[in-house]
């Protein structure tokens, strides 16, 4: 799933969606045979989101289909694609996590998920940003990137992923979970 | 070296940066500053020198005040990256050279990849038993994942700073956004391959022996 999201968002150039295809699609690599039932989950829901995503981007929540056509405000348009593009990074970051505690032995627990995601998950967009400019020269050029637009999107990409983090350590602590090599395990610290 | 030379020396480059901020906001003040003809208003020179004099206020009173000290060779880089940047932007290279902003992004993203490591290390370390970053591979991946954050956070400060205040001081255009967010990029992944070295050499216990908290501590540096 994620190696098609990679494929359409290479085809209708979309810079950030392309890369957070990539790195789902490596991280689920990472865990290939490693893995445990929750981090497979998180695999498939990452490459799941981020294939939707990709797939809404380019087809009907376009700049073509919605700001062009006069359906939505360019404003409107800006923000619903800052949501769809982060719809994929809170999962494609808690799926970073598992990939480094399958792979480097790591233990996180609610705290340090809540903070990591939030992060994690800035820093994806930010770097889906670089490619922005890397494959989308073209929509610079015609104005359908915009520097506000660019603020605005980092922006909404950041607060839902503090908001995704908030809600996945409440849901870690509530339930006593961390993640460590073998998934989720309950913590050991009472 | 001991509490009280690292004491002196703290006064001593407290004291000199404070100087100097204050030499460049008379400077700028009075319009004698290249940065002013470059282009940038003069309220914007003026706020960076007051912003990097309580940077370097911050980071010294946290030494004197025995709250929280760094290893030097931190502290020497933090210093010499304000210096860096203030000089910099007084003297219109931000605007007059054109490669000369996404190289300072380089820069102070590779120096933010340093101040992520070391909490990293912090929390591999100091974090309880059954919490861990695991490998010095974890480490190194969680200091990069975590520290294109500030790429992001600082372009969205920008940005936001220039929709508040209704002018154009610290962004230009898309294209700058987006370069400057490659630019941190580069430098995260710079920090990542340094601070791999780094923990091949002594391990996060070695990178954290001068960093001290509490009163109790400083004597240990």
């Amino acid at each position: 799933m994620a190696c098609a999201s990679a494929a359409v968002a290479l085809w209708r150039s979309e810079g950030a969606l392309a890369l957070l295809s990539v790195a789902s699609a490596a991280l689920s690599a990472m865990l290939f045979g490693r893995g445990s039932g929750a981090s497979g989950i998180c695999a498939i829901a990452a490459s799941a989101s981020v294939l939707a995503c990709a797939a809404a981007s380019v087809t009907v929540a376009s700049h073509d289909a919605l700001a062009s056509s006069g359906a939505v405000s360019r404003d409107g348009w800006i923000y619903l694609s800052a949501v769809i593009r982060g719809v994929p990074l809170a999962p494609i970051a808690l799926l970073s996590l598992f990939a480094a505690s399958a792979r480097f032995g790591a233990r996180f627990n609610w705290a340090l998920v809540s903070g990591f995601v939030w992060l994690i998950g800035t820093g994806m967009i930010s770097l889906g940003n670089a490619f922005v400019y890397v494959m989308q020269q073209a929509d610079i050029d015609s104005g359908k990137i915009v520097n506000s637009g660019i603020y605005v999107g980092l922006m909404v990409c950041m607060l839902m992923c503090l908001a995704a983090g908030a809600a996945l350590g409440v849901a870690l602590r509530r339930k006593g979970l961390m993640i460590t090599p073998a998934g989720l395990e309950a913590r050991r610290d009472g | 070296m001991g509490d009280a030379a690292e004491r002196r020396i703290s006064w001593i480059m407290l004291a000199a940066g404070l100087l100097v901020m204050g030499a460049m906001f008379a400077l700028s003040s009075n319009g004698m500053v290249r940065g002013l003809d470059s282009g940038h208003p003069v309220e914007y020179l003026q706020g960076t020198c007051i912003a990097g004099a309580i940077v370097l206020i911050i980071i010294f009173a946290l030494r004197l005040l025995n709250v929280a000290a760094l290893p030097m060779w931190f502290v020497a880089m933090l210093y010499g990256d304000i210096f860096y940047y203030v000089l910099s932007l007084c003297q219109g290279l931000y605007l007059d050279v054109s490669w000369w902003g996404y190289v300072s992004h380089m820069v102070a993203s590779s120096i933010v990849g340093c101040i992520v490591f070391v909490a990293m290390c912090a929390i591999h370390e100091w974090s309880p038993p059954h919490v861990t970053l695991g490998t010095g591979g974890g480490i190194v991946a969680m200091t990069f994942l975590t520290g294109l954050a500030f790429g992001g956070i600082w372009e969205i400060i920008e940005g936001y700073i220039d929709i508040i205040l209704g002018a154009s001081y610290m962004s230009y255009s898309a294209i700058d956004t987006l370069c400057d967010l490659a630019a941190d990029a580069v430098g995260m992944a710079c920090a990542a391959a340094a601070v791999w070295f780094a923990l091949r050499k002594g391990g996060a216990k070695h990178v954290l022996a001068g960093v001290r908290i509490g009163k109790n501590a400083m004597n240990k540096g």
